[in-house]
Order: C-alpha cells, then structure tokens, then sequence
C-alpha cells in the first residue's frame, strides 16, 4: 500500500487520502475521469468550464469524509463511505451525463431482462458502474470483493443505515455539497456559493426505529440550507439548463444517433450498444472526451451526419434555438406528447415531428445550413423542466426534515420563512426546437423566431391530433 | 406505470373524483393513499414522519402543474410553534385539466369507476380536516405494518416507532373513520 496523499484542491484546501485512497486514485479506471469533463460543453458557455470528473470525484471523497467525522461513523461504517464517493463517478462515459442518454437508447435491453427488473430498474450508466466494480481487475485486488459488493449495494440503493446512502445520495448528499461549489467556481458565477462548514455542524442524525438513523438538520441549521437550495436553484437556471448548454447536449447525442443509425459507425455503436458483456466495459472505460471528439472529428469521416455535428461542436458552430415554449402554453391535444418526446419509446414519433417541422421551416423560407442531404436530421425537438424553487428542497425520499429539540421534525419549506414566503411560481415544462439557422445579432433572431412561432404551433397541433 | 395507466392519470383522475380540487398537500397524499389502498394500486407510498407519503404522487401533481392542469395557490393558514405563519397550498383543475381528465376517465374507464367510487366511499365515510384523516391513514398504515390484525393499543404503540404521536381520541376517531371506509372491520 502507498503511502497517505495530500492533495490540494481549489475549492476545499488540503484532501487528504490514506494509503489504500490514494492506490484506488492511481488505478487506471479512476485516473480516465481526468478526461472527462464534469459539465461536458459548459464551457462553450463559461469558458472557465473545463474541470473534470476527477477533482469532482476528490471533492465528493473530501465532503463524504467531513460528513463520517461529524456523524461518528465506526470505522467500518466510513470507509465503506469513503470508498463509495471515490467510486461513484467511475461509469461516466464521454461528456457526463450526455452519455447516459446515449447508453439508454442503444442498450440491448434483451439482454439486460434479469437486471432490468421491477418498477423501478436501474438506469444503464448504474449498469456500467456496477460492472465496473465487479470486473476492474485493479479494484478488485486493492478492496476486495466483499466490500465492492457493499459499495455497489450503497451506490444503487442502500446499504446499513438510512443515513450511510444519505451521504452518497440524497438531498444534501455529498456528491451536490460539491458540485455546487466546484461548478459556480469554474463557471465563474457566484451562485453556488453556501457555508459549508455552518450546514455540517447542524446535521444531525435522528434515530428512527423503524426505518433506522435518518439525516436531519437542526433549526439553527436552516440559513445554511436555504443557502444551499438557492444555490441548486441559480445554478440550474444559470448553469446545467442554460440554452447553450442544452443545445450542446443534444448535439452530442444527436450525433452518437445518426453516427450509429445512419453512418454505421462500428465504434460508436460498441461504445454505446450495452449488452452486459465484459467485452463492453473494457471497451468503455478507453474512452474519454477527446477520444471521442478526434475519433468522430477525424475527415475521414467528412460528409458523414455524426462528423458535421461533432465539427460544429468543435468549432462552436452551434445549432439555435428557434422556438421555445411552456408546455402548458401549447394546445392541449400535444402537450403529453411532447412532453415525451425526448424518451427512448418516443424515438420514431420524435422523428415524425422533427421532419414535420423542417417542413414548416424551409416553407417559411428560412434557410438550413448544412451539408447534410436531409436537413430534419439536424433539427432538434427538446423538452425538459425547470424546478421551481420551492421543490428544490425535495427530493425522491421526500422533503427535508428539521430537527426541532423534542418536538415532532417539520419541513424545510415550513420552517424557513424565506422559502415559506416565496411565491407559488410552479415547476415549468419546456419544449423546443434547435436547428441550423444562422442569424448575426439579437434583433434577427427574434425576428427569426417571430416568423416561425405560427408555422410550428400549426405543426405542434396537427402532431397532437394525429397518431 | 401501473398496469396499463401512469401515476399521473391516476391522481387526476383522483381529483375529479373528489370534485376538481384538493385543500393541501397533505390531504392530496392522504386522500390518494386510500385510493390506492382501495385500488390494490402500488404507487409508492412509504412511511414518513407526517404519515404515509409518495414521492411519486408528489411528481405526478408536479407535473399536472406543468402541463396547465392545475392550478396551485397558496394561502397563509395558521401559525408554526413560532407564531409565524404556515402556507397551505390548494390545486384545482384548470379547463384543460377537466377535459384531460374526461379524456382519461374514457380512456381508463374500468379504473375511473373504480376510483370513482372509492372516492364516493372516502367522502361518505367522513368529512375529515387534512389532520384526522392523516392520522387515520397513519393508524392503517400501522395496522398493514401488524399484518392487518392488531387492537387500537397495538396500534398506538407501534405510531412511535414511525415517528407519529397520536392520542386515543384521535386515534378512535380514526378507527371509526375506518371501519365507515369499510378498510377496516372490529371483531
């Protein structure tokens, strides 16, 4: 075993890794995510952007340790944690989460029947991951299986106490208490920022005898965590749906589909195709985000649709946003439709609406600039949500409970007067349209949006009414 | 999913069947709860310190929100153990939101009855406040917990364990609410 690391990080000082830490840092697997950017093409957006999975994953480590000092983990307890958050980031593919929409379309899910049960299966990066920790020849000898088969079982969906998966996800898990600062501070914004070390010393846990040790915060602790929820609010507003970034995502993914489906590109579809297999992995954990830029990049691909998209990226060549709307100012006869539209089992409806829509589009003689034969491949239909700020608070488990001396625990939201005063703006639904248009200044493209809102609430309503 | 409808189609169709509108958080997962218990329908629901709670239901009226079904407001109601006060909020289906649900309630017909009239039989068993009927959904919960046998006593000693103080009074009232709601009967 090596020797204990310090290793110093920006946002939290001094991360110290003991010796067994800093063998599973070395491993070839976990030292990949140095190539793997944490917010994917932020950077288009904040150039300062360009930090990776790897300080993220030392940042989680970092929280994750503070978090066992303070709620006195036994020893046994913290480095099954510890090792969790050093792990949980291992399944990423190129570009984060762009990928996990990628794995989700192209699994072979045949194949997959056994471990895709329930009401509630895994998703296919969770796969990955897990084979990961079953296969990686290097962490199998540096932990062991017994103790990779309990980080697997914390990482998917508990392991002990309620309150050990509580720090690896949750509301106030480790792997958020990170990001928030890590992102704000490479993004340059000031949004993020939440006194940590205020909202660690107010944790506590709460025994709960039949559902066990539950994560809590005092009431001296609520300014912090209002800190903190706001800081998850402007940096989703500002940062993770910001229009660019969410017109970057979707070219990605749009060019790992058209490069699979219409260019045969045989790497792409093994990068993307899960099947469960080992060979699938070891193939897997060899790509990163240059990787993949250079491969599909590469002329030698020239004229194909998946390296016009990959170009663009690369050149900031992006596509734009011709439409946007809340789903619930759309006709009623397609806002269910479209608010799947983005989903796996929607793929050949999403198409229809697509080449509908470049119809309507080039019949408004807006011109599409691209080298493509068929323009509709490069026009995206998009829909997804933005929070509201009040749900901030809440996630799958339920709301945040404040710990009040002896009393019963309350909410968040009833215990913070500021989120208890903030207005009922409810949580939006979105749909829009990305395509190749070019325009040079704002005036154009408003005009540009303004001519093509009539011809595409036309289309939207005919797709609504028909099947 | 569940079976052949979503969670979303099933608490809208929830809230026609209880008139087009719902006083509170609480007495939405309170009153889909015992939908979902008469329905032998899974949507989730789990033990939580204010009774029994689906974050899948909570999703779902999150995005009738977003599609322009509901409408939310917010009132001041009350005052926490500070004296400050406490917003209650109340959703109603907007116009899209009934048509979507007579939409829904012919498409899923079989379920729509079956939600409508265990809605009729909630209603029928007993006007309760948001409060007595989060306790009454509290004591079943605790009685499916007991294998679904268990005396009032047994029901309240096992309340502490999930976090939940109920008095006897309370607890009766519940009881009685119950065996009206015909969830329950007493041997």
């Amino acid at each position: 075993m090596s020797e204990p690391r310090t290793v110093r990080d920006p946002i939290h000082g001094f991360i110290r890794l003991s010796g067994e830490e800093a063998d599973i840092v070395a491993t070839r697997t976990f030292q990949r995510l140095r190539g793997i950017r944490q917010l994917a093409f932020a950077n288009l957006i904040y150039p300062g952007a360009l930090h990776t999975r790897f300080e993220h994953t030392l940042g989680v480590f970092h929280v994750s340790s503070l978090l066992c000092d303070v709620f006195k983990f036994s020893a046994e307890d913290g480095r099954l944690v510890r090792l969790s958050a050093l792990l949980h980031d291992l399944g990423h593919g190129p570009f984060s989460h762009v990928s996990e929409g990628a794995l989700e379309i192209f699994a072979d899910r045949t194949k997959l029947a056994d471990r895709l049960k329930g009401d509630n299966p895994a998703k296919i990066h969770e796969l990955v991951t897990q084979d990961l920790l079953r296969t990686d020849p290097e962490l199998q000898r540096l932990i062991g299986r017994k103790m990779l088969e309990s980080i697997e079982a914390l990482l998917s969906h508990g392991y002990g106490e309620p309150v050990l998966r509580s720090v690896v996800s949750g509301p106030l898990d480790a792997d958020k208490q990170d990001y928030l600062l890590r992102d704000s501070y490479h993004c340059g914004v000031k949004y993020g920022i939440f006194d940590l070390q205020q909202l660690h010393r107010e944790l506590s846990v709460v025994e709960d005898r039949v559902d066990g040790k539950q994560l809590m915060i005092t009431s001296d602790g609520v300014h912090a965590l209002e800190q903190f929820v706001l800081a998850k609010h402007y940096l989703t507003a500002q940062v993770y749906t910001h229009r660019v970034r969410l017109i970057t995502d979707n070219m990605v993914v749009r060019s790992i589909v058209l490069g699979i489906e219409d260019d045969q590109i045989e790497e792409l579809k093994k990068l993307y195709a899960y099947d469960g297999r080992a060979e699938f992995v070891t193939n897997y954990v060899r790509w990163d985000d240059a990787r993949f830029m250079l491969s599909f990049g590469n002329d030698s691909l020239d004229g194909k649709s998946c390296h016009e998209l990959v170009q663009r990226l690369a050149h900031r060549r992006l596509l734009k946003q011709v439409f946007v709307e809340k789903l619930a100012g759309l006709p009623l006869s397609c806002r269910e439709k479209l608010e799947s539209i983005t989903k796996p089992s929607s793929r050949e409806r999403r198409r229809t609406l697509e080449q509908r829509i470049t119809e309507v589009i080039q019949a408004a003689d807006v011109n599409l600039t691209t080298k493509l034969a068929d323009p509709s491949k490069l026009v995206i239909v998009n829909s997804y949500k933005a929070k509201a700020v009040r749900e901030m608070s809440r996630n799958d488990e339920g709301p945040l409970l404040v710990r009040r001396g002896n009393d019963a625990p309350t909410t968040f939201e009833n215990e913070s007067d500021l989120f208890r005063s903030l207005s009922s703006e409810p949580t939006e639904a979105r749909f829009a349209v990305y395509a190749p248009v070019e325009y040079e200044n704002p005036a154009q493209r408003r005009d540009l949006q303004k001519k093509l809102r009539e011809p595409i609430l036309g289309a939207l309503e005919d797709f609504g009414n028909g099947e | 999913m569940v079976n052949d409808y979503s969670i979303r189609d099933f608490v809208l169709l929830g809230y026609k069947a209880f008139g087009g509108s719902i006083r509170g958080k609480t007495m939405l997962q309170k009153r889909i709860y015992f939908l979902s218990v008469m329905l032998d329908a899974n949507l989730g629901y789990g033990a939580h310190y204010y009774g029994p709670y689906s974050s899948a239901v909570a999703a779902a009226n999150l995005d009738l929100k977003s599609l322009g079904y509901l409408d939310e407001s917010a009132s001041g109601w009350g005052v926490d153990h500070r004296g400050f006060e406490i917003a209650r909020y109340d959703y109603s289906l907007t116009g899209d939101g009934i048509a979507t649900a007579e939409f829904k309630a012919e498409k899923h017909a079989g379920l729509w009855k079956k939600v409508q009239n265990a809605a009729a039989v909630i209603q029928q068993a007993g006007d309760l406040s948001y409060m007595e009927l989060s306790i009454a959904a509290k004591a079943y919960f605790a009685l499916t917990r007991l294998k679904g046998k268990a005396t009032l006593d047994e029901i309240s000693g096992l309340m502490p364990q999930f976090g939940w103080s109920v008095d006897k009074d309370e607890l009766e009232k519940a009881s009685a609410f119950l065996e009206r709601a015909a969830l329950v009967t007493q041997q």
